[in-house]
């Protein structure tokens, strides 16, 4: 008002053609202490100034609200899925020419200290800037690792060829390589996903009702080159082995260590382990037609892991001249395939071994920790977060060799407590005197959380 | 690195972020109001002036009571300090308590709470960190107008009286909010 007073008005409207404003509210004076309350006609003339004014929610506390929003449908969505949690072994990065990428995974079937074993690993997508190479080992789930050696297998490459590992531990020259020219399997064509070894990865949905019903992916060479032949597959196995033995631990529940312990002194229960379960989910085998038109078996690809796709060699040195049709046979929906091709063989090979000459603790260069991955007789044991940077040394001519990483050790899966209610020993015992039952069995449950296993998987991931 | 000390490297850069990105001010302890308050109580924003009288090169700060003509009152704990508008090199108005610090509150819970997300917290981590930033650093400058970004007859918007000093008005009379 002209004087100094204000009216703050909740509620007005014109009157009067526009000569009054009635409202209600409340009267300050100038010091903008309370005159009066209630219903007020003001005129209009003696009015200095008119304000309005809304409140509106902050752009700021709408854009947290929206953040805070997905927060907690991702951590709803973690606890929701808790078999869906990172985990499998230590897992190697090393450079591809860009950046640091997630190259390998180590010893992943080895969950106790008697399945202690070793892992070769093609580094296939590693790419030394000089001499001195370097492999970051992470510990990035709630796992303890132990680890005996880590150790880099370094083999000369042909001119114009790789170099590649079968599952037996030899290693042999490629010449050339032969992308299928069709690959087909239930769903359509596939040979889009089989071709490059570019992230772009094949898999199928696994069967609803039964865990280890298989599937038939054919293959067509029609450009392969006559010569010494084998098959060259990089592949990783999909969260379904994962899930299964995180289930088998949550039926374990709190006896957990009472299984394990018992696990470990029974010897035919740890073949039970590797051969239950595992056997029925199988690895990739590798099909070729006879003369009589029948498919035979010729040796099965298997890498364990969900992580990591390793490069794997099959030679086919009896494969018939001529042949440039190939069956894979394998599970539904246990296998994640980004490239396979024909090769044409060449040497077998033996690869140079490179000890680590360096051995850095999360950048901190540890004489310690080097003493333990180079003397047998000790492990490097590492926890969750925990990150070392093995440092190799190259040969002079680093750019002609292909890579390998040979790690060998243990890992001891943690318990979750969110896994403890489903505690159920009958079950866990069928999963290794039972195991097609069990797969049976758990394959509408798995079916319910395979379209989000994978990105929940990944998500939970302990930060490193 | 393990998560307890990315966790606490997180937390203290925001904590350092927030904090020092923020628009501070030197009100009287209680004066600003919230948005929702502000506008029922009718007193004028809060005022910190830099003359340009090497003299008085104190800042001085107070109620904004109006500007009229080429004057700017002030009305400080001690007294009604009249300033030529000419003479002011810089001033800052705060017209209402943003009440940031919830924001910085619920930006460092929300960042700590991402560590729940396993490998999703490299995602989550910068999205709360850029956005909690952003949003309290935005939200502690929104209750903030400045001269000579703005003019006087715009600033007089936030004064006690925005239509100027009342006529008849005793000046002597005018009395601090409480």
């Amino acid at each position: 008002m002209r004087n100094g007073d204000v009216y703050i008005l909740s509620g007005w409207s014109l009157g009067d053609a526009d000569k009054n404003v009635f409202g209600k509210g409340v009267l300050l004076g100038p010091n903008r202490d309370t005159l009066a309350q209630g219903t007020f006609t003001v005129c209009i003339d003696s009015v200095a100034i008119f304000e309005t004014n809304v409140v509106s929610t902050s752009p700021a506390v709408a854009a947290l609200a929206v953040v805070t929003a997905a927060s907690v449908v991702l951590t709803i969505y973690c606890a929701a899925n808790p078999k869906a949690c990172f985990g499998s072994c230590p897992t190697f990065y090393a450079w591809d020419g860009k950046k640091e990428i997630l190259q390998a995974e180590g010893f992943s079937s080895s969950v106790l200290p008697s399945l202690e074993k070793t892992d070769i690993d093609a580094l296939y997508r590693a790419q030394p800037r000089n001499r001195r190479f370097s492999v970051r080992m992470t510990n990035e789930a709630l796992e303890t690792h132990v680890v005996r050696h880590v150790d880099l297998l370094a083999a000369r490459r042909p001119a114009n060829g790789r170099v590649f590992a079968t599952s037996d531990g030899k290693f042999w020259e490629a010449l050339s390589f032969a992308p299928p020219t069709r690959c087909v399997d239930d769903s359509g064509d596939c040979t889009a996903k089989l071709t490059e070894f570019d992230g772009n990865e094949r898999c199928s949905k696994t069967d609803s009702l039964d865990l280890t019903a298989k599937e038939i992916i054919d293959l067509y060479f029609d450009d392969a080159k006559s010569g010494k032949p084998g098959i060259v597959l990089a592949c990783r196995q999909s969260l379904l082995s994962t899930y299964l033995f995180y289930q088998t631990l949550a039926y374990m529940g709190s006896s957990v260590g009472d299984w394990m312990a018992r696990l470990e002194r029974s010897q035919k229960l740890n073949l039970d382990i590797a051969g239950g379960v595992g056997t029925f989910l199988g690895g990739i085998e590798i099909l070729a037609e006879n003369v009589n038109g029948e498919w035979i078996s010729k040796g099965v690809i298997k890498e364990t892991g969900p992580l990591a796709s390793d490069v794997h060699l099959l030679p086919l040195l009896d494969l018939p001249e001529g042949t440039r049709h190939l069956q894979l046979r394998l599970t539904k929906g246990a296998w994640r395939m980004d490239w396979v091709a024909l090769t044409n063989l060449g040497e077998a090979i033996t690869p140079l071994r490179l000890y680590p000459s360096a051995v850095l603790d999360d950048s901190i260069e540890s004489p310690d920790a080097l003493d333990r991955v180079l003397d047998s007789g000790k492990v490097l044991t590492t926890f969750p977060g925990d990150s070392f940077t093995f440092i190799y040394d190259l040969p002079e001519d680093f750019g002609n060799y292909e890579l390998f990483l040979e790690s060998r050790g243990y890992y001891l899966e943690w318990m979750r407590q969110e896994w403890l209610p489903e505690e159920n020993p009958t079950l866990a015992m069928m999963m290794f005197a039972k195991p097609q039952e069990s797969l049976r069995l758990l394959a509408p449950q798995y079916k319910q959380i395979e379209d989000s296993i994978e990105t929940v998987f990944w998500n939970s991931r302990y930060a490193h | 690195m393990r998560i307890d000390r990315i966790a606490t490297l997180v937390i203290a850069l925001l904590m350092i972020m927030i904090f020092g990105g923020c628009a501070a001010n030197n009100a009287t302890r209680g004066y600003l109001s919230p948005a929702s308050k502000v506008q029922q109580e009718a007193y004028g924003a809060w005022i910190e002036v830099d003359t340009l009288v090497i003299s008085s090169a104190e800042q001085i700060s107070g109620e904004f009571i109006a500007f009229q003509g080429v004057s700017v009152y002030v009305l400080t704990a001690d007294s009604l300090v009249v300033l030529e508008s000419e003479k002011i090199r810089k001033a800052t108005l705060t017209s209402f308590d943003s009440q940031y610090g919830i924001l910085a509150i619920w930006t460092i819970l929300g960042g700590a709470s991402s560590f729940s997300h396993g490998f999703g917290a490299i995602i989550s981590i910068p999205v709360w960190t850029i956005t909690g930033l952003i949003a309290t650093i935005g939200q502690s400058y929104s209750p903030r107008t400045t001269y000579p970004a703005e003019d006087w007859s715009t600033l007089s918007r936030f004064a006690r009286y925005p239509q100027g000093v009342p006529t008849g008005l005793d000046l002597r009379t005018l009395k601090p909010k409480q």
